[in-house]
């Protein structure tokens, strides 16, 4: 007997007994089945975060059919699903240095959220962050979503690739999501997952370091008032939690104090943060938030703590390093900090070395006057590879390079970039390697990037 | 870095007791005072906001919310009535290992809220740990720091600086620097770039008193008097967190202030992007009632970056009127902008009806792009006009 003829059955044999199991509304679900749906396109974004979501919209702004596949069900990645909602660097040395698409929505969410801008004309020195831009994330990401519309892109949630080939002159990939798995026909692939998860699928060559950068997980502490508290009995206390075994010293740095007065702004360090797989996500996941309520119950035992709370906090850690592809070029810590200037530069990049260890925290080294690192597209492009490119902070880089190549605004560069020669390869039917540069210079120019002058 | 009127006074004089005494007779005594003092007296002047004289003083008892909480600002006046200046005779204590000492001087502030200088009174000093006397080097690095509203100071609570040193070597904040104000506290090697040394809290709170709420009283002080002769000196200064904070108070008020337009202008021409920025904040969709403004507006256009461009054009959206001059001219412009901004000029287009004979047939040309995106927008502004 079919299920459905069963369930009548039932109800008829019930009839007088009692009433329906069923309001008169319901209707019964059918049978669970994985739905399969194909899907040609242009291009594919793997990855809606900081450099994904700019590089969909440019795509769609000139004119190709997009696709793109973010994992969980907003964009904007670091900035918003992270939290770390300061996406700079736009300015260096009073001019600006990356504009287009990225700059365009922070502008437009300064301006709806009645922010102003910091005051770009003054030097910084050490102090990089005062020409950061202070974003509401949550605003920052429904308007990428909006942009995205706007531009024709066609928005995948929840989705991830699992399976990536390059036949006949085009990559078919197979993506699952919830309830769902998608085969996309495409000529080209842009990987912005922040990990080279397509890259990786596809096959091609990654690096990673035997120690990489901790991750944070954002959040905000309340309830206490730090100008009352006793901080050489806390640190005391602290000390000994460490030394008991209750507390890790280095998932705060070793500075209680620090976390107190951020109130949980990135201060959290994990170790060995990795996003690439569900499972070692899940992971960071768990042991960020772990780490937040030991050190959430022990300071609620300290005098002036007592009613310390967690007044907000992200749905994710931020991950800041995983693997980085091997590309035609690996930009090198001298290139960036001499401000090499690339034949094939196409964004610039601007940033101290911030290097997050766990030993030993953070030392940003300033870039000194004047230098401003540009972006080779070749850094973009796995070797080996043809029709494919990743943008972001899985860019190819040494550590170092890398530890200033990935923040937000950079990224976003890279994305457009990325992107626009994307295009133009669809438009040739070339590899990336193979675009006339002139052409990307002029595409990105007339979406509003600003690019680097190439040196003859 | 300003002026420098340094008169170095006797070392030591008194005993420690003999001065705290005189210290509260000589409080008493200026709490009644005009807190101006040109001779006799260790002070430090830097750049003013306005160069005009001030020649009344107002007072005020202010509520500051902070540790002196009732306190008398005296805003000192030009001959017309407007703030040239303002100041506070500070008499608070600095506390470290228990003990503390008194803080006498009086602080001087730029309409702004800006710092301006700190005055000794008379036979007063400033001194450290040991109480030696500040040299005319430390002075004038206090003098320096005071200035600098981005020190991370705010970041730091007093309680901090107070902290024991800390024997943790993997800590960021290495607490282990002995004598920094008092006897055996110790501080921050950071903090220690950012203050005077030997003198951590004595800088702490004069920074703090700078940068606390007294430097907002002042500025809705200040707010208070704007009116378009006084904005223009403010805007007249040579000091450009002044001219950027006065630009601030304006967003979108310039309607109120048409005189000012001229330098609003000038301001927009500017190679310095902020200000720049600011000064396109100001303006008003009202502003663009006068055809003349529009009309200089769009005389701009083409020396504008591309998010300078857009700032402007989304004016236009909100425009009561898009003059006739001004639509031929988005008409000439809108096939060779950057995509971003052939779309906004499209919404304004929509927004503003533009629904003329030569508009319509620019947006036909956008219509047949090349870019399916492009196409696709001006299609929808196309049918918008069948409707």
């Amino acid at each position: 007997m079919k299920r459905r003829d069963m369930i009548a059955a039932m109800g008829t044999l019930s009839l007088g007994v009692a009433a329906s199991p069923f309001s008169k509304g319901d209707v019964l679900k059918e049978p669970y089945k994985v739905v399969q749906k194909n899907i040609s396109t242009d291009i594919v974004v793997v990855g809606g975060g900081t450099a994904g979501a700019v590089a969909a919209i440019q795509a769609g702004r000139a004119g190709q059919n997009v696709t793109l596949i973010e994992c969980v069900s907003q964009l904007g990645g670091t900035t918003t699903t992270a939290g770390v909602a300061f996406p700079g660097i736009f300015f260096a040395w009073g001019k600006q240095i990356i504009s287009g698409i990225g700059w365009e929505m922070v502008q437009e969410a300064v301006e709806l959220n009645g922010d102003s801008l910091p005051n770009f004309s003054i030097p910084h020195g050490r102090q990089h962050w005062h020409h950061q831009v202070k974003l509401n994330g949550p605003l920052y990401s429904v308007l990428l979503e909006q942009k995205c519309m706007e531009a024709g892109v066609n928005l995948r949630y929840y989705e991830t690739p699992t399976k990536i080939e390059f036949n006949n002159g085009c990559w078919e990939m197979e993506t699952v999501g919830k309830g769902i798995t998608t085969k996309i026909k495409c000529k080209q692939i842009i990987d912005c997952s922040g990990n080279a998860i397509a890259a990786n699928i596809a096959g091609f060559d990654l690096l990673k370091e035997g120690e990489t950068q901790p991750g944070t997980l954002i959040f905000r502490l309340g309830g206490y008032d730090i100008e009352t508290l006793d901080l050489d009995m806390i640190k005391k206390e602290y000390e000994a939690a460490i030394n008991s075994g209750e507390l890790i010293r280095e998932e705060f740095r070793g500075n209680i104090v620090g976390l107190l007065r951020t109130k949980g702004d990135n201060i959290q360090h994990i170790r060995g943060a990795d996003s690439t797989t569900s499972e070692s996500h899940t992971t960071a996941n768990v042991k960020a938030r772990t780490s937040l309520l030991k050190h959430l119950k022990f300071l609620k035992r300290l005098p002036g703590c007592e009613n310390i709370v967690i007044e907000d906090m992200r749905t994710e850690i931020g991950i800041r390093e995983t693997y980085r592809i091997d590309g035609l070029y690996q930009i090198t810590h001298e290139d960036y900090t001499s401000g090499k200037v690339y034949k094939d530069a196409l964004s610039y990049s601007y940033y101290p070395i911030d290097l997050h260890i766990i030993e030993h925290g953070v030392t940003p080294k300033q870039l000194s006057d004047g230098i401003v690192a540009t972006v080779p597209l070749r850094a973009l492009i796995p070797k080996k590879s043809k029709n494919f490119m990743v943008a972001g902070r899985c860019l190819s880089s040494d550590r170092l390079a890398n530890s200033a190549l990935r923040v937000q605004a950079s990224s976003m560069a890279m994305g457009q970039v990325a992107a626009a020669t994307a295009v133009i390869a669809c438009q040739r039917n070339v590899s990336p390697a193979d675009v006339p540069l002139d052409e990307v210079r002029n595409l990105l120019k007339s979406h509003g990037a600003i690019v680097p002058t190439a040196k003859s | 870095m300003g002026q420098l009127f340094l008169q170095q006074n006797p070392k030591k004089l008194m005993n420690k007791a003999i001065k705290e005494y005189l210290r509260l007779i000589i409080v008493a005594i200026f709490i009644s005072m005009v807190p101006v003092s040109n001779t006799g007296t260790i002070q430090y002047i830097n750049d003013k906001t306005l160069a005009i004289e001030a020649v009344t003083i107002k007072k005020k008892v202010i509520d500051f919310e902070e540790e002196i909480s009732l306190d008398t600002l005296y805003g000192h006046l030009s001959a017309k009535g407007d703030p040239v200046f303002f100041s506070r005779n500070v008499v608070t204590s600095v506390c470290f290992d228990d003990k503390c000492r008194l803080l006498d001087v009086i602080l001087y502030w730029n309409p702004t809220g800006r710092y301006l200088g700190f005055e000794l009174p008379e036979k007063e000093y400033l001194s450290k740990h040991d109480h030696e006397p500040f040299t005319e080097e430390e002075y004038l690095r206090l003098n320096a720091l005071l200035a600098d509203p981005f020190l991370p100071l705010d970041s730091y609570s007093y309680n901090e600086i107070v902290m024991e040193g800390s024997k943790d070597e993997n800590s960021e904040s290495q607490y282990n620097d002995k004598e920094i104000d008092g006897v055996s506290s110790a501080t921050s090697k950071f903090i220690l770039d950012y203050v005077v040394e030997g003198a951590a809290y004595t800088t702490y709170k004069l920074w703090h008193l700078i940068y606390g709420p007294t430097s907002g009283v002042i500025k809705e002080w200040t707010i208070g008097y704007f009116d378009s002769d006084y904005i223009g000196l403010l805007l007249e200064s040579e000091n450009l967190s002044d001219v950027l904070w006065t630009l601030e108070q304006l967003a979108g008020k310039l309607d109120q202030y048409p005189t000012l337009s001229p330098l609003i202008f000038e301001f927009i021409k500017s190679s310095e992007f902020s200000l720049s920025e600011k000064a396109i904040q100001t303006i008003s969709p009202q502003n663009l009632s006068s055809e003349v403004f529009q009309s200089n507006l769009i005389d701009l256009f083409p020396q504008m970056d591309i998010g300078r461009k857009k700032w402007i054009l989304d004016l236009f959206k909100k425009a009561p009127i898009v003059y006739p001059e001004t639509a031929a001219f988005f008409n000439d412009v809108i096939l060779d902008q950057e995509v971003p901004l052939v779309v906004i000029l499209l919404e304004i287009y929509q927004m503003q009806e533009m629904y003329d004979g030569s508009s319509l047939e620019k947006v036909r040309l956008l219509s047949n792009s090349d870019n399916h995106y492009l196409a696709q927008k001006a299609k929808q502004f196309l049918e918008s006009n069948t409707r």
